[in-house]
């Protein structure tokens, strides 16, 4: 009877571990899809911009003549835009100008200054926890893929010169309780600064520890407003993706111009921090364009079930719009359900937006199927899928560097993992022509650095100015997915009116 | 065949002895660990602690009471939230804050007892289920309502002066990584002795009375009402010192840290090790973290691996059919199986009867686990003694 009893209650916690892990394998998703934060991020190699550290206000030219292919690839690429706003020259990384004083950090507060200060010779580590097993990874894995991609493509073309890069990336599972003790051990294994850690509770988790030990914390793969409004308190820590309340008010001001001013919107988010944001900041930019706000529904993080009851208190609105933020495969339930709902309610058509965290093919398109067409949301990268973007220069160099490497992995998420290394090499550079290339130097090149990505769209920069501009990326593209075609159609222009 | 084995007499000189060394030996690695180890090993070995204090708790509700708990988790958030807000918001001592968790969760897990009066088995555990799909939306409410943001910090829990560790500096890291592994520590063993002087004590074997018959146990005077709402309190209580550590050892929590998906680590935790003995849960917890550990760091480059499985996200995959065999292997645990394995060799003779027992006593159900070797034929070989 014990045994039995044993057995029946043992079957059962295995039995619901299984099951949640079971989601990380499905072979569908594995080959072809991921792309959920994908969208956002955003790398670097066109223009370096401004001051070197220091109080030059000089700018450096010539530096990109040594990137070789990278820097060309990239000026090609704006140049086929021909909408850069930064002016671009076919061989030069360009300096532009520079705040009359550099932003610097003070490392006397630190638990050994001494070793924040200490020049970094030979190899150069970048470490990261990300998910690379459980459900998220399904998403999330090719993110690592692109990163040693593009640092593989840096060490092959000397974008550092006498410095070899290396990256160290360890499994956190999405959870936050164990980014601490993956962080741990990678900081104990010598790494030297982090790079591209997913998740804003996961990044939470470790900025206490990563600023009182002074090592960067650099593009941090989330868009929570937390990695730019204290750039005082915690120096060491910067963010890569478009601050999620700079993202809803782009939405909400998108909103208004196509369903007019007093439209309704029916508002569902998930119950979590990162809906929280989402919903407040929408609320607060919904208010000033004048649409109101009918209903809200909201759905726990770990439901995986339809939401029925919440889409159905919705459509009892018939809202003229509705913005959901919903979290991984909430998205393309909440498309399913909406379907539905459309179906009992034929006079209501809602114009749908879903956060970018939900702007993935496998998220929209393999798993919502034609639900998923019309749905609005958002990136700031070229898309590499889209053929129409074969010819560019970016696009093109990825495309050689995944074919040659035998990934595959979806494209566009290896492009956010192969932007945000391209990201780092550039703080990296430009740390370099400091003089020392350390810590310090690290950090104070990230937070005084413009610089174009390779495949960042028209208008799109990385961007951060000291205290002033804690944030990387302000600018976003709206965009609508197609489903017979299979792409995204980009809505108006880029969005960079929060850029400062 | 007839084995020949050698019996050890309970509570004599070689026994103890062997006990005693036991003990030197975990000790010793113990202090060996915390001198040389470095931050981030104490700090594994610190998580698995606390897994292993939440798997303490549970055995001593599940293993020797029989009632099931798949909310534990709420137990381990609600002293962890208690003592993240009283220490950041009210600038309480986290000591104290750990004192008042406990209360908290010994009263939460009294009021829990109540329907496990008159529920059981997979009733129960549907209503403790469904405690711990409540946590994440009461927490979240928590911190939309009370804290105002979206995370409440950790406790950072910082060295005490007296043990010479440094909370600036560049040892900091390292120093602060080794008070965190010696109060997980700490509150293990603490734990452990709770759970093993109630085990064998009276009350223990009322425990056990309740878990294999109820009526029985209430026909020869056993307080149903209050054996079974008590312990729910106290392995709560440990849940929540489970929990503290969490707060201490994290510098953020939310809704999401304490989860369904806790619980459900503390019963396999429980399982691994084997449910009903003392020491099985801590073997269990830390074989599930460690293997856990480093299923996450190799398996992603294991291209051996048939199909989709090769290089693939299959660390948690790999986990829960690991456990699935294991439980056919040894369906009593690791503890259970090295038991078995350990009694082919020698037994552990129980001491002789005292001169004269009570009526009570007479007339208390056996407190040791039924095993299916004590009962077989196998087990009548010839002892030596």
């Amino acid at each position: 009877m014990i045994r039995k009893r044993y057995h029946l209650a043992a079957f059962a916690a295995v039995g619901t571990l299984v099951l949640v892990s079971c989601g990380s394998d499905d072979d569908k998703a594995s080959d072809t899809t991921k792309a959920a934060a994908a969208t956002t991020a955003a790398p670097t190699a066109t223009t370096t911009a401004e001051t070197s550290g220091g109080s030059t206000d000089t700018t450096t030219a010539e530096t990109t003549e040594s990137t070789g292919e990278a820097t060309e690839t990239t000026t090609e690429a704006t140049e086929a835009t021909e909408e850069t706003t930064e002016p671009t020259d076919a061989e030069t990384t360009v300096a532009t100008e520079a705040p009359s004083e550099a932003w610097t950090v003070d490392t006397s507060e630190c638990s050994d200054p001494d070793a924040a200060e200490a020049p970094i010779e030979g190899e150069l580590t970048i470490g990261a926890a990300q998910p690379l097993s459980g459900t998220p990874a399904v998403a999330f894995s090719p993110v690592k893929d692109g990163f040693e991609l593009y640092l593989k493509y840096a060490n092959d073309n000397n974008l550092l010169e006498g410095i070899t890069l290396k990256s160290d990336i360890k499994d956190d599972q999405y959870d936050a309780t164990q980014t601490p003790g993956v962080v741990d051990s990678l900081i104990d294994d010598g790494v030297n600064i982090f790079s591209g850690i997913i998740g804003t509770p996961n990044n939470l988790a470790v900025r206490d520890t990563l600023n009182e030990e002074c090592i960067p914390q650099l593009l941090n793969l989330t868009g929570a407003p937390d990695w730019g409004n204290d750039v005082a308190s915690y120096p060491w820590t910067t963010g890569a993706l478009v601050p999620y309340d700079i993202e809803a008010r782009i939405y909400a001001t998108t909103l208004k111009g196509l369903i007019g001013e007093g439209g309704t919107v029916g508002l569902f988010t998930v119950n979590s921090e990162f809906g929280k944001t989402y919903a407040d900041a929408f609320k607060a930019a919904a208010a000033d364009a004048g649409l109101e706000i009918v209903d809200e529904q909201t759905i726990e993080p770990a439901e995986e079930a339809p939401p029925t009851n919440q889409i159905g208190a919705i459509a009892a609105d018939k809202p003229d719009a509705i913005m959901a933020v919903p979290l991984g495969a909430q998205c393309p339930t909440f498309l399913k359900e909406l379907v539905n709902a459309k179906a009992a309610n034929t006079d209501w058509n809602p114009v749908v937006f879903q956060t970018n965290t939900c702007a993935s093919r496998l998220l929209i398109s393999l798993l919502a199927g034609d639900a998923g067409n019309g749905v609005y949301t958002s990136t700031n990268l070229i898309d590499p899928v889209d053929p129409a973007n074969a010819a560019n220069p970016g696009v093109k160099t990825l495309v050689d560097a995944y074919t040659a490497a035998g990934l595959k992995g979806d494209l566009a998420t290896t492009a956010v993992g192969w932007t945000v290394a391209e990201d780092t090499v550039a703080i990296l550079k430009k740390a370099q022509e400091s003089g020392t290339l350390s810590r310090k130097s690290i950090i104070e090149a990230a937070r005084n650095l413009t610089f174009t990505p390779s495949l960042a769209l028209p208008g799109v920069e990385y961007k951060m100015n000291g205290e002033e501009d804690g944030y990387s990326f302000q600018t976003l593209q709206v965009e609508q997915w197609d489903q017979p075609s299979n792409l995204f159609k980009n809505i108006g222009t880029p969005d960079s009116s929060s850029e400062s | 065949m007839p084995t020949t084995r050698r019996a050890i007499r309970e509570s004599s000189p070689l026994h103890w002895g062997i006990r005693t060394m036991g003990v030197a030996a975990i000790a010793f690695i113990a202090i060996y660990l915390a001198s040389t180890a470095k931050p981030s090993t104490l700090g594994n070995i610190t998580e698995a602690c606390t897994l292993a204090i939440a798997a303490v708790g549970l055995n001593l509700l599940f293993g020797f009471n029989g009632q099931i708990s798949i909310g534990h988790s709420t137990f381990a958030g609600l002293a962890a939230f208690t003592a993240g807000y009283t220490v950041n918001a009210w600038e309480w001592n986290p000591y104290v804050s750990l004192v008042v968790g406990l209360i908290l969760c010994f009263l939460l897990g009294l009021a829990l007892g109540l329907p496990a009066l008159r529920l059981k088995g997979p009733y129960l555990a549907l209503v403790t289920l469904a405690v711990a799909f409540v946590w994440p939306t009461i927490a979240a409410k928590f911190l939309d309502q009370k804290v105002k943001a979206s995370t409440l910090k950790g406790t950072k829990l910082e060295p005490l002066s007296w043990t010479g560790l440094s909370v600036k500096g560049k040892d900091a890291r390292l120093d602060k990584a080794i008070f965190l592994y010696w109060a997980a520590i700490v509150i293990l063993v603490v734990s452990y002795v709770i759970v093993r002087n109630l085990r064998k004590s009276r009350i223990g074997r009322a425990l056990v009375a309740v878990r294999d018959n109820e009526t029985a146990a209430a026909v020869m005077g056993v307080n149903l009402k209050l054996t079974k709402t008590v312990t729910f309190g106290i392995s709560a209580a440990i849940a929540g010192a489970s929990g503290w550590i969490t707060a201490a050892r994290l510098a953020t929590m939310d809704e999401t840290t304490f989860t369904i998906l806790s619980s459900i680590k503390y019963l396999l935790a429980l399982f691994l090790g084997g449910a009903a003995t003392l020491v099985g849960p801590i073997v269990g917890a830390f074989a599930y973290f460690f293997v856990d550990d480093y299923l996450k760091e190799h398996a992603p480059e294991w291209d051996w691996l048939p199909g989709p499985l090769s290089k693939g996200p299959v660390a948690s995959f790999l986990l829960g059919v690991l456990v699935i065999a294991f439980v056919f292997v040894a369906p009593f645990g690791i503890v259970g199986f090295v038991k078995d394995q350990v009694r082919k060799v020698f037994v552990i003779a129980p001491r002789p009867l005292r001169p004269a027992p009570s009526t009570a006593e007479q007339a208390m159900p056996t407190t040791e686990e039924p095993r299916p070797a004590d009962q077989g034929p196998e087990t009548q070989g010839r002892v030596d003694t």
